[in-house]
């Protein structure tokens, strides 16, 4: 299978010569066309910025990111604080990247009333964000998202501020939604539960500077249900992931403490 | 309820709970009758102050006094002229010292090369009193509009240019980030996120800047009577006269001004922001 994203000799730093931090790097990575890949790692650790930069909301500092495309904007993003519009109406929302690819506006309401349905919101296509609850604006950025039918799908903790049983209902509906039309997929998560659920790699990062650690294939099959959360394989590759984490963490605040 | 079982909490639906489609309707009557009947309450006051005389009539007239007043500046002392220059002069001042003024606040928000271009200059005139510029305005327009209406503009301009400035830099970064993603161009930023974005404040702005084109046109009209005529000339021009009922009238006519201005500024407000309730409390 053909690399959609190719991240290769990546570095990134922030901030003036003095007190310049090291962010991301050296990271190397290829991502494939169809592929839905869930990176975790510790808080600043560089996942959002990794994300950012396929993005193309920042740029590498060192080395490149490869995204073969032929589109010029070939990504959609889905934002942790959803970043819908409060002054646009919920159909207006999801239709806005249409609008901004120059789709009419008569096949931008169809498309984009097609995935309020399909994430249950097509009955309030007509209110203000201001009248939704947290979850629903959530899914109004996840429909933004999916209707412009991007090659490749960037979800930076997309579920971290709904509560736990929504969280589970959305990650179902983005599951079965990705497995209808199998695009490529970086999503960023702190759950290791909702990484295995999703990802067919879950690639696992270390304490800044954020490198690759651990690139797991998950083995579950695919159409893959949310039962597999019970069964003893889930469990163990959890157990391990959580180890790898622990580790990495501990041995991060190690290395401060001995500064 | 609460007496009958001790150490409970017992809550009960509140009218609002009950049948808030009722209870907002008589609230929206409530505060309606509250708005008029204060204003209503207090001229009252005042026309009864006057006619049994707890004061002197002749600094303070009562509000018959004042309307009787106004009939004949209209009728025979061409107030009408005087009121019709002021209003023009505000208008024009306002709308071009309001355009310019979002204008430079846009542009400078928005470009980092013009920003650092500019600020420096425009906050050291920030600070000149603007009435200092009236003698070289004069000189430079000759009595009479001109000068008026460019020392309104200038006036509105600075109040309008500094807050349009502020809230354009301070749009949240992920509404920006979010249309970069799908490739917006400059103008569809503009049109789909900064300018929306910074709306709501703009108006406020925008409404604040009345009140200050307001002072400046009837203060001007002050300098330049009785040459320029206006608003401001006939409420200083009762000096002379000692007729504090003309004062009054005057006074009275500025601020029906203030509120009518204001009043337009909130309709087109109101239409053009639709998700920017003011009252979120009330849901329908």
């Amino acid at each position: 299978m053909a690399a959609k994203i190719m991240a290769s000799q990546v570095m990134r730093y922030f901030g003036s010569k003095d007190d310049r931090v090291h962010a991301v790097g050296e990271l190397n990575l290829e991502i494939n066309d169809g592929e839905f890949v869930c990176i975790v790692g510790p808080s600043g650790c560089g996942k959002s910025t990794f994300l950012r930069m396929v993005a193309d909301l920042i740029r590498p500092s060192e080395g490149e990111v490869r995204i073969n495309s032929s589109k010029s904007r070939p990504a959609a993003m889905v934002f942790q604080d959803y970043s819908i519009y409060p002054w646009k109406r919920v159909i207006d929302n999801a239709r806005f990247g249409l609008d901004i690819a120059g789709v009419p506006k008569k096949e931008g309401n169809e498309r984009a009333l097609k995935y309020l349905a399909k994430l249950g919101l097509a009955d309030r296509a007509r209110s203000y964000p201001a009248t939704l609850s947290g979850g629903m604006k959530q899914r109004v950025a996840i429909a933004r998202a999916l209707a412009v039918e991007p090659e490749i799908l960037l979800m930076d903790e997309p579920f971290a501020a709904v509560d736990a049983q929504l969280r589970e209902i959305l990650q179902e509906e983005l599951l079965a939604l990705w497995q209808a039309d199998q695009r490529t997929v970086l999503f960023i998560t702190h759950s290791l539960d909702e990484a295995i659920l999703l990802a067919d790699r879950v690639l696992v990062m270390s304490a800044r500077p954020g490198r690759i650690i651990a690139d797991i294939k998950v083995p579950f099959a695919r159409p893959r249900d949310p039962s597999v959360r019970s069964s003893a394989e889930f469990a163990k590759l959890e157990g391990e992931l959580r180890e790898l984490l622990r580790n990495e963490v501990n041995s991060h605040l190690a290395s401060l403490e001995a500064k | 309820m609460v007496a009958e079982q001790k150490n409970a909490i017992v809550l009960t639906p509140r009218a609002a709970d009950r049948d808030p489609v009722k209870y907002n309707r008589r609230r929206r009557t409530t505060e309606v009758t509250l708005a008029v009947a204060v204003p209503v309450v207090l001229l009252i006051f005042l026309q009864l102050g006057a006619d049994n005389a707890w004061w002197s009539r002749i600094f303070y007239p009562s509000v018959t006094d004042v309307v009787r007043e106004l009939q004949s500046m209209f009728a025979d002392r061409g107030f009408a002229y005087d009121l019709w220059v002021t209003i023009r002069r505000l208008m024009l001042g306002y709308i071009f010292g309001s355009l310019v003024g979002l204008l430079f606040g846009f542009v400078l928000g928005l470009n980092r090369l013009t920003r650092k271009a500019l600020e420096p200059l425009l906050n050291a005139l920030y600070t000149v009193p603007k009435i200092a510029l009236l003698s070289p305005l004069l000189i430079a327009f000759g009595f009479y509009d001109k000068p008026i209406v460019v020392l309104i503009a200038i006036t509105v301009f600075f109040f309008v240019w500094v807050p349009t400035q502020s809230s354009v830099m301070s749009v949240q970064a992920s509404f920006r980030e979010a249309a970069t993603v799908f490739g917006v161009n400059r103008w569809q930023m503009f049109r789909h996120v900064m300018l929306p974005a910074t709306l709501p404040s703009i108006f406020v702005t925008l409404r604040v800047a009345i009140s200050v084109a307001i002072l400046t046109v009837i203060g001007v009209e002050f300098v330049f009577a009785p040459e320029a005529r206006g608003l401001g000339y006939v409420i200083n021009d009762a000096r002379s006269t000692l007729s504090s009922r003309v004062a009054w009238a005057g006074i009275l006519i500025a601020s029906v001004l203030g509120v009518s201005f204001t009043w337009i500024v909130r309709i087109a407000e109101k239409l053009l922001l639709p998700w920017n309730k003011e009252d979120q409390g009330s849901k329908d």
